[in-house]
C-alpha cells in the first residue's frame, strides 16, 4: 500500500517535472534557455559515464576522449563532406564504443583494476591530446570550426538554442530510460555483482569480462553522442578543450555527487553543479573579485565538504526521505 | 649517425630521468604507506619551486638558506594533509578518495594561482648558467648538480628502507597493514614518519628541478601525471623501480624529442605506460607481498 502510493506520488512528481521541462522555452529568456542547456550538457555526460563507473565500479578518467572523438569526426566530415551530423552518430557511437569497451576488455583481461584502470584511461587521453595538438590532424592547435548557417536545420544541428534546448532535453530522457533499463535487465545486475565482490561474481558464472566490455561499450558511445551535438552547439573544436582531464573531472563530479548507480543520482547531480558554479560565479560578481582561482577553490571547498559528509550521494537520501513522506 | 649527438642526448635523458625518479619517489612512498594515491603531489612540488624561486630573488643571496625554509614549508604541508585528508580518507571507498584528492588538487592549485598569478618563475642560482664540458659534450651544470642531488637521495632512500629499523617498519605496513599493526608497530607514528620523509624528497626534487626548468604555476597537473607514470612504471612502492622507470622515460623524451619533434616528447612516456600497463601490469619490478 504505501509503496503503491510512494509509486503514484513518484509518477506524479515525474510528469510534472517533465511538463515543465517541456514549457521552460517558453519562457523566451535566453538566460534561462542558456542555463538549462547547461544543465542538460552536464546530465547527459554524468549519465552517460554512470554507466560504467556507477555500476561497475570502474571509474574512466578519459572519458573526455570519447566526446572529443565524437565532437571532431561529426564536425570534420561535416564541414569537409556536408555529411549530417545524424548520419554520422551510429557509425560514431559504433567506433567509440568499440574504443572504449576495447579498453575495458584489455583491462579485465589483464585484471588492471581501481587506480591502473584510471591511470590507463588517462594516458589514452592524453595521448590522443598531444596527437591532435602535433600532429596538426582537424586543424591542430588552432582548432575546428563547425560554419554557422542562417536557416535552422534539425538535420544538420544547425539550430537555435531553442531547438538545442529539445535536441539534449530528448538525449537526457532517452539516457534516463536506458540507465533505467539497464539497472532493471540482467547486465545491470551482474554488472552490480561484480562491483561489490569481482570473484564472487566470476564463482556465480557472471562473464565479468564482458559485462565490464559491454558496459564501457555503452558508456564511451553515449558520451560520443553527447560529444557530437555539444561541438555543434558550440560551433569550435580545441584539443586542449576538448581532450582536456578538466573536462573528465566535470563529468565525474556530477554523478559522484548526486550518487552513483541509479540515473537520478545523476539527473540530480547535473542540477546541483551547474547551480553551483552559476551561484558562485554570481556572488563573485557581487562582491567584485576578477582575479582568477578563486571561484576554483571555493568549488573544490565545497566539493571537499560535500563529499567527506555524504560520501554516498545525494539522491539515497533525498530517496529516503521521499519515502517517509509520501 | 652522428654519434656525439647520440652521446649528448643519452646524457641529457639519463640526468633528467635521474630527476624524474627522485620526483615520483614521494608519491610512491605515499601511496605505499596510506594506500591514497595524492593527486596534489604535482601541486605540492610545483608550490615548493614557487617558494624557493621566490625567495631566492630576494636579496639574501644564499641557497641553503632558502632550501631549508622550502624543506620546512613542505615537511609541514605534507604533515598536515597527513594529520587532516589522509587519515581520514584511509578507511573510505575508492570513488570517495579520488574525489576528494581531485578536489584538494584544485584547491592547491588555484591557490598557487592566487598566490603567485600565472607568471613564470626562474630560480636566481649562479650555477644554472654554467656548463659543463665533458669529453665532447656540454652538460649543464646546474643539471649535472640536480641530477647528482636526486640520485643521492634516491640511494640515500634505499638504503635508509634496507638498512634502519623505521626505514623496515614503513615497509613492514605497506606490505602488510594489519600484519604490521598485529606485531606491535604504531601506525600513526610510521604514517608521521612517511610524510616527513615524503615533505622532505618533495623539497628535495623542487630543487633539483629548478635547476633544470622554469616554472609556473600551470604546468601542475603535468608533473602529477609525470609522476604518477613513472610510479605505475617502476611498480607501487619499490624504490629501484621507479629510478629505472624515471631513467627509462627521462631517456625516451629526450630521444623522441631530438630525433622526432619535441612536440611529441611528451607522448612518450604515455605510449610506455600503456604499453607496460599490456605487457606487464604488476610494474618493472614488483614488491614481494608475500
Amino acid at each position: 500500500m504505501i509503496k503503491k502510493q510512494f509509486q503514484t506520488s513518484k509518477n506524479v512528481t515525474l510528469v510534472s517535472l517533465a511538463f515543465i521541462a517541456c514549457v521552460i522555452p517558453f519562457l523566451d529568456n535566453t538566460y534561462v534557455i542558456h542555463f538549462m542547456i547547461h544543465v542538460f550538457t552536464t546530465m547527459a555526460y554524468a549519465l552517460s559515464w554512470n554507466i560504467m563507473a556507477g555500476f561497475c565500479g570502474q571509474y574512466s578518467f578519459g572519458h573526455a576522449l570519447y566526446a572529443g572523438l565524437g565532437g571532431y569526426f561529426s564536425a570534420y566530415l561535416f564541414t569537409q563532406y556536408q555529411l549530417s551530423p545524424f548520419l554520422c552518430i551510429p557509425f560514431i557511437f559504433l567506433f567509440c564504443g568499440a574504443l572504449g569497451g576495447g579498453i575495458a576488455y584489455l583491462s579485465a583481461r589483464l585484471k588492471i583494476e581501481h587506480a591502473y584502470f584510471t591511470l590507463l584511461t588517462i594516458a589514452f587521453l592524453e595521448c590522443t591530446r598531444i596527437l591532435f595538438e602535433a600532429g596538426q590532424w582537424f586543424g591542430g592547435a588552432s582548432g575546428l570550426f563547425i560554419p554557422l548557417s542562417l536557416t535552422d536545420s534539425l538535420l544538420n544541428l544547425r539550430l537555435s538554442e531553442f531547438g538545442f534546448y529539445y535536441v539534449f532535453l530528448c538525449l537526457v530522457t532517452f539516457f534516463t530510460f536506458v540507465t533505467r533499463g539497464i539497472f532493471k535487465h540482467r547486465l545491470g545486475h551482474s554488472a552490480r555483482a561484480l562491483n561489490h565482490n569481482i570473484d564472487a561474481a566470476h564463482s556465480v558464472g557472471i562473464n565479468t569480462v564482458k559485462t565490464q566490455a559491454i558496459m564501457m561499450f555503452i558508456s564511451s558511445g553515449f558520451t560520443s553522442i553527447v560529444g557530437v551535438i555539444s561541438a555543434f552547439y558550440q560551433n569550435s573544436l580545441f584539443p586542449d578543450q576538448a581532450f582536456s582531464m578538466q573536462k573528465s573531472l566535470n563529468m565525474i563530479i556530477a554523478p559522484l555527487l548526486g550518487g552513483l548507480g541509479s540515473p537520478w543520482g545523476s539527473l540530480i547531480g547535473g542540477i546541483i553543479m551547474t547551480t553551483l558554479g552559476e551561484s558562485i560565479d554570481w556572488f563573485l560578481e557581487i562582491i567584485d573579485f576578477e582575479k582568477g582561482g578563486l571561484k576554483q577553490v571555493i568549488y573544490g571547498i565545497i566539493l571537499l565538504i560535500v563529499i567527506l559528509k555524504i560520501p554516498r550521494g545525494v539522491w539515497p537520501h533525498i530517496k529516503k526521505y521521499a519515502k517517509t513522506y509520501f | 649517425m652522428d654519434l656525439t649527438a647520440l652521446f649528448q642526448v643519452t646524457c641529457n635523458g639519463i640526468l633528467t630521468g635521474m630527476i624524474y625518479g627522485q620526483m615520483a619517489l614521494a608519491l610512491s612512498i605515499i601511496y605505499g604507506v596510506t594506500r591514497i594515491i595524492n593527486f596534489a603531489h604535482g601541486d605540492m612540488i610545483v608550490g615548493a619551486m614557487l617558494f624557493l624561486c621566490m625567495i631566492s630573488n630576494t636579496y639574501i643571496d644564499n641557497l641553503s638558506l632558502h632550501f631549508v625554509l622550502t624543506l620546512m614549508l613542505s615537511v609541514t604541508v605534507v604533515w598536515g594533509m597527513q594529520k587532516t585528508v589522509f587519515n581520514l580518507l584511509r578507511t573510505k571507498r575508492d570513488g570517495v578518495q579520488f574525489i576528494t584528492m581531485a578536489a584538494v588538487s584544485i584547491i592547491f592549485l588555484n591557490a598557487l594561482l592566487l598566490i603567485f598569478g600565472a607568471d613564470t618563475f626562474t630560480l636566481s642560482a649562479p650555477i644554472t648558467l654554467e656548463s659543463l664540458e665533458f669529453f665532447a659534450i656540454q652538460l649543464n651544470y646546474g643539471k649535472v648538480v640536480g641530477a647528482m642531488t636526486a640520485l643521492g637521495t634516491t640511494i640515500g632512500l634505499f638504503l635508509f628502507f634496507k638498512k634502519t629499523y623505521i626505514g623496515k617498519a614503513i615497509k613492514a605496513v605497506s606490505i602488510n597493514p594489519e600484519g604490521a599493526f598485529l606485531i606491535g608497530l604504531n601506525q600513526q607514528k610510521i604514517f608521521s614518519i612517511t610524510s616527513i620523509i615524503a615533505g622532505i624528497l618533495i623539497a628535495v626534487s623542487a630543487l633539483c628541478l629548478s635547476f633544470v626548468i622554469d616554472i609556473s604555476v600551470q604546468s601542475a597537473p603535468d608533473i602529477t601525471l609525470l609522476c604518477f607514470i613513472i610510479v605505475i612504471m617502476g611498480g607501487l612502492g619499490s624504490v629501484p623501480g621507479t629510478l629505472l622507470a624515471g631513467l627509462l622515460i627521462g631517456m625516451s623524451e629526450s630521444y623522441v624529442g631530438y630525433y622526432i619533434s619535441p612536440l611529441y616528447k611528451s607522448l612518450s612516456g604515455f605510449v610506455l605506460l600503456i604499453t607496460l600497463l599490456l605487457v606487464r601490469p604488476q610494474g618493472l619490478i614488483r614488491l614481494k607481498t608475500t
